[in-house]
């Protein structure tokens, strides 16, 4: 039975992990340590768990941690998880600096605990499937990749630059970028973005962006990551990709799997998704990789390159040409 | 009634063949193919065919040369055109270069004929209505447009004029011109261009394809990303899409998805086929000439003059440049504008 805590419900992603949690047989869903004590007393009640007072309290009766802070205090959290030798598995993007994300792989490697960057993307069934059909040789050779991780604006610290680290171009670059690469097997060589706030009122974080990509393989790839979807679109957002091979093509929308819902409750449509729960998946995984002593899915390291990749659209944006990685 | 003589009977002569017929306006009295047997098949009753279109220019009957040539062909024959007092109806896209481009816009206007360019989109509802929707408000200011356009690789030319990008420009200049014509008519000057691109060259037994991705970023400051693609395997149904967000909405659309009928067939040993139509009063190529046709009637303004197919073309060539340099290209004013 692997003991796991909760730190953090900043990003309510958190809640969906939590219940993954609760729903293993395999697994004991411990408790939750939040710095806002009112989220933490709330969540502890609603899952039935304990609510730690301090970290170190809850670092005390765990193997392992789930962290679904705000972006700026993944780096914290982990390190003092993985000095106290529990493993971690971080919400993206891993960190807001590239120096943060370095000492979290590095320190989690020393002390021989697992990181896994919260990449559920990787374990949905459509995605999963779809690089079974790549690696399966049905598309040939990639020459290029379009994809989108649109979203809804979101609130609270999504949008201060301290806490997250930047806007939609942070929060939306790294799912796809790592399933470019994990398709891809290459790493980004060049970057290229188009950044702005446009689309919101009283936001002076970016809620938009274009970003346009170089492999080391040669691929192209373009990303939006923009938070342009209306309070009114009929769910979060999305992600997709349209990947172009010498022999054939391939579009992917990990999403797809829904109906359409007309409630006058609501008061504009909605899909509903009934595709399977990619962040069970992922939880599993984590689970998996402690008790088989394995790396997971998505590493430390593999959040490393995606924020990577995020900071230099940045770069380019403010320098106004493309970026070389390698 | 304006009579037509037409340039090229190859896939856009047959579009344009087909247009005539339903339209009052003008008339298609002669089609000009170096492959007569090409121009006899798009010949209705009375329809003269030549092989040698300075007999179309020479022909005092005609008011309007219509040119339905491959791209690198445009400038010789609107040229001739133009000094044989010709008014011009051409494909896009104008030409290949700018410099070609303002020569026969330039003649046009000496000649004092009028020039127009086949940029079909802007006759597209599904396009051009888009404008009255950013006009009413209801997605507010328009700030990050996406548009896709592409399927196969355009194969059917027997000299596969396509695949040589001296002559065609490739994907970014034949394909895309429709989204940034319809851009620019939209959202105004384009400040600078960042694109991508890849292409297969052609081995034996296998076929070419393209793709190209392409960002804007308007004066205006809208950001825009633009896909153009002839890498769909071959047979694959031509589609395009494209989304408009804004500050107070998103406006998406997908050609695919908005055909009112399919029409599903199966015949002898063959497995059911699926035809969608989308069907219009006015189709877009015949709207397109019978707009320019009143243009001539009435001496006024043509749909999409010559200068403005130029500004497309020069977006169109800014992103072959960049795909080719790597480097960001800037327009108008440049960078420290």
């Amino acid at each position: 039975m692997i003991r796991v805590g909760l730190i953090s419900l900043a990003h309510m992603h958190g809640l969906s992990y939590g219940r993954a949690l609760q729903s293993m047989s395999d697994a004991q869903f411990v408790g939750i340590y939040d710095r806002d004590v009112e989220r933490r007393d709330k969540y502890a009640k609603e899952f039935g768990v304990t609510s730690f007072e301090t970290l170190d309290g809850l670092l005390a009766e765990v193997d392992a941690v789930m962290i679904c802070s705000e972006n700026s205090l993944h780096a914290k959290y982990t390190l003092a998880a993985a000095k106290a030798g529990k493993h971690v598995l971080c919400e993206k993007p891993l960190a807001t600096n590239l120096d943060d994300a370095h000492e979290m792989v590095r320190v989690c490697q020393e002390r021989g605990v697992v990181l896994q960057t919260a990449f559920p993307i990787r374990f949905s069934t459509p995605v999963v499937r779809a690089k079974e059909i790549i690696d399966s040789g049905a598309i040939g050779k990639i020459l290029a990749i379009n994809g989108t991780n649109h979203g809804k604006m979101p609130p609270g610290w999504f949008l201060d630059q301290e806490l997250a680290g930047g806007g939609a171009v942070f929060d939306h670059t790294v799912h796809v970028t790592d399933i470019m690469r994990w398709y891809l097997g290459s790493e980004v060589k060049e970057v290229y973005a188009e950044v702005d706030t446009a689309l919101h009122e009283d936001v002076d974080i970016d809620d938009v962006g274009m970003l346009t990509m170089e492999f080391e393989d040669g691929t192209i790839a373009t990303l939006d990551p923009s938070w342009s979807r209306p309070k009114t679109f009929p769910t979060w957002g999305d992600v997709t990709l349209k990947v172009i091979g010498t022999e054939g093509t391939l579009d992917i929308d990990a999403f797809a799997q829904a109906g359409e819902v007309f409630s006058d409750e609501v008061g504009h449509s909605q899909y509903y998704f009934w595709g399977d729960d990619a962040d069970r998946a992922m939880v599993e995984d984590f689970l998996a990789s402690i008790r088989e002593k394995r790396e997971p899915r998505a590493t430390g390291l593999d959040g490393l390159r995606a924020t990577e990749v995020a900071l230099a659209a940045y770069e380019a944006a403010r320098q106004l040409k493309p970026i070389k990685l390698r | 009634m304006i009579k037509v003589g037409m340039i090229g009977a190859g896939v856009m002569g047959g579009v344009h063949a087909a247009a005539y017929g339903r339209l009052s306006n003008a008339q298609l009295t002669t089609i000009c193919d170096l492959r007569p047997e090409k121009a006899q098949k798009l010949a209705g009753p009375g329809v003269k065919v030549v092989t040698d279109y300075h007999e179309i220019l020479q022909d005092p009957e005609i008011d309007v040369v219509d040119v339905c040539l491959p791209t690198y062909l445009h400038k010789e024959v609107v040229l001739a055109a133009a000094a044989a007092g010709k008014h011009v109806f051409c494909e896009k896209p104008i030409a290949l270069s700018v410099e070609d481009a303002e020569v026969m816009v330039q003649a046009c206007k000496q000649a004092g004929v009028k020039l127009g360019i086949g940029q079909v989109v802007r006759f597209f509802p599904d396009y051009a209505k888009a404008k009255d929707l950013l006009a009413s408000g209801r997605i507010g200011e328009p700030k990050v447009v996406r548009t896709s356009r592409g399927g196969a690789f355009p194969i059917w030319p027997e000299d596969k004029w396509y695949a040589d990008y001296s002559k065609s420009g490739g994907p970014i200049v034949d394909l895309i011109i429709h989204d940034f014509d319809w851009l620019l008519w939209l959202f105004g000057p384009v400040k600078r261009v960042f694109a991508k691109s890849v292409s297969k060259q052609e081995q034996v037994g296998q076929e070419p394809l393209a793709h190209a991705l392409v960002t804007l970023r308007f004066e205006n400051g809208i950001i825009a990303h633009l896909e153009g693609s002839w890498a769909q395997p071959q047979g694959t149904p031509f589609s395009t899409s494209f989304e408009i967000a804004g500050t107070k909405g998103l406006y998406e659309y997908s050609k695919e998805q908005a055909m009112p009928l399919v029409l599903r067939t199966a015949q002898g040993e063959e497995r059911a086929k699926s035809v969608p139509e989308s069907p219009l009063a006015l189709e877009p190529y015949t709207a397109q000439l019978k707009a320019f046709m009143e243009a001539i009637i009435h001496n006024s303004d043509v749909p999409v003059p010559g200068q403005e197919a130029i500004n497309a073309l020069q977006v169109a060539l800014a992103a072959c440049q960049s795909a080719k340099t790597g480097e960001v290209v800037w327009l108008g004013g440049g960078q420290n504008d």
